[in-house]
């Protein structure tokens, strides 16, 4: 799961910043203050292991897509770290 | 980056290859004809909406279908189809009573001096053919149409129900470097070429370039489909395709992958799940694969298109209500047809985003249809969906507006 958060940080620095929620999944990882930081309300924290956290009120784009639903979710565990850059982010392309 | 496209001319003369000598012109047709330059993921509303255009008001809908962004680079530069180019068209009731849209178009040649392209229909931002807006002084105007969503597919008998953007961003930019489990093998996953809608889109997604892209390049939608479907090894088999193709095909051997945008917490299906028809979560920004078809057509100086029948295809695939056919007949349901095919109004969105790829936004229809839209996914039960009411006028709307048959809330 660490792969995963940093590979968040890399969309972060790809363009897409990434609000505090969204960067801890899984991961009890503190608020990661950013441009995309909104007004949504979490409505069940994350900790490790237990449930993603999800907006009820969304406002920015990574709320919108975090937001709470009762639509069907997949869920699902992929390491990425064969493929990861050494800081943990996306290797470039070939 | 700049694409490479074929032209109008390269794509007539490969067409020309096909036998056409006796297949007389289309203006041999009665009605008024508009010749369209269109993405393949628009086949099934041309043939849907084409049957009820011949029959109800004497529009003949005549195209070919090919990548976005050729369309795109054809209208910028006022390709014609040539002369003796095959076009598809939709036979009326009178002409062939049976038909209906499973089966195959029909086909006309172009006049023998060409036809000028009525309206392109391209389905992506054509910003991410690397093209620009239209040209000065072209006269073109481009229309946000009817949503498009796109979605990795892979065989029925495979485990896997999801896929990440990482683990896209490996699988299509790595091929067989990819050492990440199952998608790793370039023969077994099937792509579209770089001028098609579906790869740009969904490239733009996963932040694979389109020139970048690994596996095997299939000119139309349905071979991916087949390809797919028919793959020795269902584990490490993946497509793309539109989602109203994916809609089209179901039970055909294929299944939708939930897709997972970077920074998302969970994967979703276009729909609210696996069986669903509603694109609930595109309409609500819980899958982000989609893009808005785009009409693309020579306007006159008030920005009105200039052939009035495409006027009317653009207002009845936008839901105006009431739009009137130029010379008369019975009204057309174009919004019907749009979300009968899989695809999801404007009316219907409450996200909205201005580049494919790009984040997703807040967006309220000034003409809502969320009730119309519900009321005609495949398997809606008919009469009003739950929390909705049938209307006639707004006076029982309760301070609300009658729309498309419902009350909506403005």
């Amino acid at each position: 799961m660490r792969t995963r958060v940093s590979l968040r940080m890399r969309w972060l620095v790809l363009g897409a910043a990434c609000a505090a929620m969204a960067c801890g999944r899984g991961s009890g990882a503190a608020a990661t203050p950013g441009a995309d930081a909104g007004a949504g309300d979490v409505a069940s924290p994350a900790d490790a292991g237990g449930p993603a956290p999800c907006v009820t009120n969304p406002q920015t784009y990574l709320e919108i897509i975090n937001a709470c639903t009762d639509a069907q979710a997949v869920d699902k565990d992929v390491n990425l770290a064969p493929m990861s850059a050494a800081d943990g982010g996306l290797r470039p392309l070939p | 980056m700049k694409i490479l496209l074929p032209s109008a001319a390269v794509l007539a003369l490969s067409l020309l290859a096909r036998p056409a000598l006796a297949t007389p012109a289309c203006s041999s047709l009665p009605g008024r004809v508009v010749t369209i330059e269109s993405g393949d993921t628009q086949e099934n509303l041309l043939k849907v909406l084409g049957r009820q255009l011949r029959d109800d008001a004497g529009v003949v809908l005549a195209f070919i279908l090919t990548g976005s962004c050729t369309i795109t680079s054809d209208m910028y530069t006022q390709q014609p189809i040539l002369g003796g180019t095959l076009l598809e068209y939709v036979p009326s009731t009178a002409e062939v009573p049976g038909w209906d849209p499973t089966q195959p178009e029909l086909q006309r040649t172009a006049d023998p001096n060409g036809n000028a392209i009525d309206v392109g229909i391209a389905a992506l931002f054509v910003q991410s053919c690397g093209l620009g807006g239209p040209p000065a002084g072209s006269n073109l105007t481009l229309v946000n149409g009817p949503i498009q969503a796109y979605t990795f597919v892979a065989p029925s008998g495979s485990s896997q129900q999801a896929i990440w953007a990482e683990e896209a961003y490996y699988a299509f930019g790595f091929g067989d470097q990819n050492q990440l489990a199952p998608w790793n093998d370039q023969e077994l996953m099937f792509i579209r070429p770089p001028s098609k809608s579906t790869l740009v889109a969904t490239a733009a997604n996963i932040l694979v370039p389109p020139d970048k892209w690994h596996g095997i390049p299939e000119d139309a939608s349905e071979q991916v489909v087949s390809a797919v479907a028919t793959s020795p090894d269902v584990e490490r088999t993946v497509g793309i395709l539109g989602s109203e193709v994916y809609d089209a095909d179901r039970g055909a051997g294929i299944k939708t992958l939930a897709f997972q945008a970077f920074g998302q917490e969970h994967a979703y299906f276009p729909d609210s799940g696996a069986s669903a028809f509603d694109k609930r979560n595109v309409r609500d920004g819980h899958y982000t694969l989609w893009s808005p078809t785009v009409y693309i057509t020579p306007t006159d100086a008030s920005g009105n298109p200039v052939n009035p029948d495409v006027a009317y295809l653009e207002d009845l695939v936008l839901g105006v209500e009431g739009a009137p056919s130029p010379e008369g007949g019975v009204p057309v349901d174009g919004l019907g047809d749009v979300v009968q095919v899989g695809l999801t109004p404007e009316c219907a969105m409450h996200v909205t985003r201005s580049a494919d790829g790009g984040p997703l936004s807040l967006f309220s229809s000034p003409t809502p249809c969320d009730c119309f839209f519900a009321s005609r996914i495949p398997g809606a039960a008919g009469g009003a969906p739950a929390g909705c009411t049938a209307c006639t006028t707004d006076t029982t709307c309760g301070g609300g507006q009658c729309r498309h048959g419902f009350c909506e809330a403005h």
